[in-house]
């Protein structure tokens, strides 16, 4: 049978400097020790504005306006190399201001939590009017404003504030007077990984050039968890960013498993469209408040700029075969074994050569491998070293242990099969899914034939399990691979009956 | 009733026809035709055998100038030779090929095929030359697979397996018996003597006591050239179909092996068998076998062989205590190093691949010292 496609995904990034200060563990969990810290009196200046969060050439290819390999030809820092003829739209989805943003939180509020003042509400209204995809959504939720008066309330009451450059534009409401799941704070990361997963939405149904009605389940892949006292993470954001999209026949829930799951959840897709229950199916997911500004420490000490500003969105759509689009190969896909052990090897191997010794495909068979693309501007000023190299390396080193490179070729093998990291820190968001774009343009283009996605995860932050995760599958150039060959089923047919009538000859 | 019966086999070869189990379609060959002991002229004489045989079967000599009824591409010169012959089956010009003196890369090994004394039954010798392994029971036991291969090729669906007894055919035995269970489709053969079992004695061999017999491919060698030539006193081969097909994991083409002193009735019989495997398309054979075999824990069974590897200083783990704190940017390759110095240290630690690369985990409490130790050893 006919393997499913991806046949669009979106990419969005929302820079929100204020929310990294109010919102951002590294953030709070200072202000909690110490309000005056000397980190924190020094933040604001490390601050980057929009317009140079739009050329820093790493955000640029998130959104599709230049390629990750470009990014080897752009001298580092790369925030000292920005390109400035870049704007904020790019052919993946766009790079959102912080005004817009609170714009964009208000419109996903169905409980009226999200206050925001008069002249604030029509300033953003008439900046989404004029956006190219907001303008066809409902804004009328902008229509209504909150007083001064009401907004000092809701923050005394344990509310939490929304400004832009230090003026206060309006705040978000605790949801319920005693439920600690429903606190103000909470419900801030919620509905900005919900609105940001709208946007990413949004952009794909521009970029797939199809209706949302078409959309027939959407799986949400964020690492929050939303849900009141009784139910703490029951869900359901996919069906909350779908209504404000206007997604009215798709339903859908969220897949959790740390940063691996948007990978889990392509492969959940994957499966529904293979399996014939859904045509068209969107893995979505929004951003992640907590992880602004997480190595910002780091960042100030080396007198940078904080470079996790910004939030991380994706969505992308699978469907049928369609004979065009790269397919996803179902049946080579990797997974890391509750038995397997958490040993590095262990884990590759279960996820990278696994697959491929089933298909006796050698390391070097797959054209680009996309690992965790954390942005190594970002990770190896705090000595996380550049994540994406590390794993590249590993994968090298298994390729040497199988015989399918030599160990002086590892070097040239992590240049030719691996990826700048161009990805923020958004903990799911660089787990391997923001090459697809990418991959599905460099497929269409010829360029490659093959990619492996990769998710890793670390189930351990959750104290559950001490087990690391992980899983892969292959995008493919669509060859019509996975179909029957009509003649040849027919041959067969017309064998098989020839040979009952030989039979009945021989018998009478 | 006879008419009955003929429309009946018609229709079954019209069946067969179309489930590609017969063609029309003519099987070309390539012969090379130089450096045998006998003269290139009893090569191309089992040519001319082969072809009256089997007339969908067309030979391609690579060699002297010979008769006009063959096509054929000149050399004097048995590289030159080889050369030829790659380049048709690179360009599929021809479908496989018969040679003499060929060197196969390290991992492919022939498999002929024998008339056993006793019964005139046909048996495969795994492997003849060739090098499938350094180490024995490794190469002995990848043989097997070749052998299977070779008889899957012959059309035996499920051929039954003999270990010839020679050093490490025990262990060879194990290593089979437990890929088999795992879904490595083939039997085990009994050896015709009272005391039976798989392992195979000299009685056996005379017999054809199973289809293949495996065996290191020295001695495979040595059986090759006993069995096609005691008739004849050793110096011209009359018997049997030749030294066979190169199997591999990555075989791509279909060459099979014939000896200096290969007699124009065995050269006939190498393009015979040539011409089963490739109807029966012996690389997706191997492609698939393979694949089997390592589903059935073939990598596995043969690391456990190799594994008698030398026992470093063993630092011994501290208690085991819950591990929560990440240590990131330690180089991939010496992960492991990096937690043996802590264990040194009395710190327990453990590797992992997070979401973020790989990582050394420790409790938090240890994470301060354990950094300073991992940069004080440079690991940092």
């Amino acid at each position: 049978m006919a393997f499913p496609v991806i046949k669009s995904s979106a990419y969005a990034l929302i820079h929100t400097p204020n929310l990294l200060i109010s919102q951002g563990t590294t953030q709070s969990s200072e202000r909690d020790k110490d309000p005056n810290s000397e980190y924190l009196q020094k933040l604001p200046k490390h601050l980057r504005n929009f317009e140079e969060a739009v050329a820093y050439p790493p955000n640029q290819a998130y959104i599709g306006g230049i390629s990750p390999e470009d990014l080897k030809d752009i001298p580092r820092p790369w925030y000292g190399n920005l390109l400035t003829e870049k704007g904020r739209f790019g052919p993946f989805g766009e790079i959102m201001p912080e005004d817009e943003f609170y714009g964009l939180l208000k419109i996903s509020d169905t409980f009226d939590l999200v206050l925001l003042t008069e002249e604030f509400s029509k300033e953003v209204k008439e900046k989404l009017e004029n956006h190219p995809l907001l303008k066809n959504i409902n804004l009328s939720k902008l229509d209504k404003y909150a007083t001064e008066e009401e907004i000092n309330k809701a923050v005394n009451g344990g509310g939490e504030l929304l400004t832009l450059e230090g003026k206060v534009v309006g705040c978000v409401k605790k949801a319920h007077d005693t439920d600690k799941n429903l606190t103000a704070h909470i419900i801030l990361e919620n509905l900005v990984a919900k609105a940001s997963g709208v946007l990413a939405l949004l952009h794909l149904k521009n970029n797939a050039g199809i209706s949302l009605e078409e959309i027939d389940y959407i799986i949400e892949t964020s690492e929050e968890a939303c849900g009141d006292m009784n139910q703490r993470g029951g869900g359901n954001f996919a069906k909350a960013i779908g209504e404000i999209a206007g997604c009215v026949n798709a339903t859908g829930s969220d897949t959790r498993a740390f940063c691996a799951a948007p990978a889990h959840g392509i492969l959940n897709a994957a499966a529904l469209v293979k399996a014939g229950i859904y045509k068209n199916v969107v893995v979505v997911a929004g951003g992640a408040t907590a992880k602004l500004g997480m190595n910002g420490k780091d960042h100030v000490k080396k007198g940078m700029p904080v470079l996790e500003d910004v939030l991380g969105a994706f969505a992308i759509l699978i469907g049928e075969d369609d004979e065009i689009n790269p397919v996803i190969r179902t049946d080579i896909v990797g997974k890391h074994n509750i038995g397997a052990g958490s040993s590095p090897q262990a884990v590759m191997q279960g996820i990278v050569t696994d697959p491929l010794d089933k298909w006796n495909l050698k390391i070097t068979s797959i054209d680009k491998y996309s690992v965790e693309m954390q942005n190594p501007e970002i990770t190896e000023p705090a000595g996380a070293g550049d994540v994406p190299k590390a794993n590249y390396k590993m994968i090298a080193a298994l390729g040497v242990k199988r015989g399918d490179i030599q160990r002086s070729e590892i070097d040239s093998f992590t240049e030719k099969h691996g990826i700048p990291g161009f990805a923020p820190t958004q903990g799911h968001i660089p787990s391997g899914v923001p090459y697809i774009g990418h991959c599905h343009r460099e497929i269409l283009a010829d360029k490659i034939q093959r990619a492996m996605i990769i998710g890793k995860g670390s189930l351990f932050l959750a104290r559950m399990t001490n087990q690391f995760d992980g899983l892969s599958f292959v995008i493919e150039k669509n060859i019509g691979q996975g179909k029957e060959k009509g003649s040849g089923n027919l041959n067969k047919l017309l064998a098989q009956a020839l040979r009952e009538v030989a039979e009945k000859f021989e018998t009478e | 009733m006879k008419e009955k019966i003929e429309v009946a086999n018609t229709l079954k070869n019209l069946a067969d026809l179309l489930d590609g189990k017969i063609s029309a379609k003519k099987t070309r060959l390539a012969l090379t035709t130089i450096g045998s002991e006998l003269g290139s002229e009893e090569l191309v004489q089992g040519a001319k055998l082969a072809v009256r045989e089997n007339p969908l079967l067309e030979v391609v000599l690579i060699g002297p100038k010979g008769p006009k009824e063959f096509q054929q591409y000149n050399t004097d010169c048995e590289k030159e030779a080889h050369e030829i012959l790659e380049r048709l089956l690179e360009t599929k010009e021809v479908d496989g090929a018969v040679t003499l003196h060929y060197n196969f890369p390290l991992g492919i090994s022939t498999v002929g095929r024998v008339i056993t004394p006793a019964k005139g039954r046909a048996m495969y010798i795994a492997t003849t030359t060739g090098t499938t392994s350094a180490n024995r029971v490794e190469a002995m036991v990848l043989n097997g697979i070749l052998g299977i291969i070779a008889a899957k090729g012959g059309g035996i669906e499920k051929p039954t397996l003999g270990i010839l007894n020679v050093e490490g055919a025990r262990q060879v035995e194990k290593i089979l018996t437990s890929l088999q269970k795992n879904g490595l489709e083939f039997e085990l053969a009994q050896s015709i003597r009272i005391d039976g079992g798989s392992v195979m004695r000299g009685n056996d061999l005379l017999n054809g006591s199973c289809d293949v017999m495996v065996c290191d491919t020295l001695t495979g060698n040595l059986l090759m050239k006993i069995f096609s030539s005691f008739t004849t006193g050793g110096n011209y081969e009359t018997l049997g179909w030749g030294y066979g097909p190169g199997i591999g994991k990555n075989m791509k083409n279909i060459i099979s092996i014939i000896s200096r002193a290969s007699g124009a009735p065995v050269v006939k019989g190498a393009l015979q068998y040539t011409f089963e495997l490739v109807r029966n398309n012996l690389v997706e054979i191997a492609k698939e076998q393979f694949i089997t075999a390592e589903k059935a824990g073939l990598t596995k069974e043969l690391e456990s062989i190799k594994s008698q590897k030398k026992v470093e200083e063993e630092v011994q783990a501290p208690p085991k205590k819950p591990v929560t704190a990440e240590i990131t940017g330690i180089d991939i390759m010496a992960l492991e190093d990096a937690v043996a110095v802590l264990w040194k240290e009395k710190i327990y630690a453990e590797t992992g691949m997070g979401c973020a690369g790989p990582v050394i985990m420790v409790a938090p409490e240890d994470k301060g010292k354990g950094i300073d130790l991992l940069k004080e050893h440079k690991y940092l």
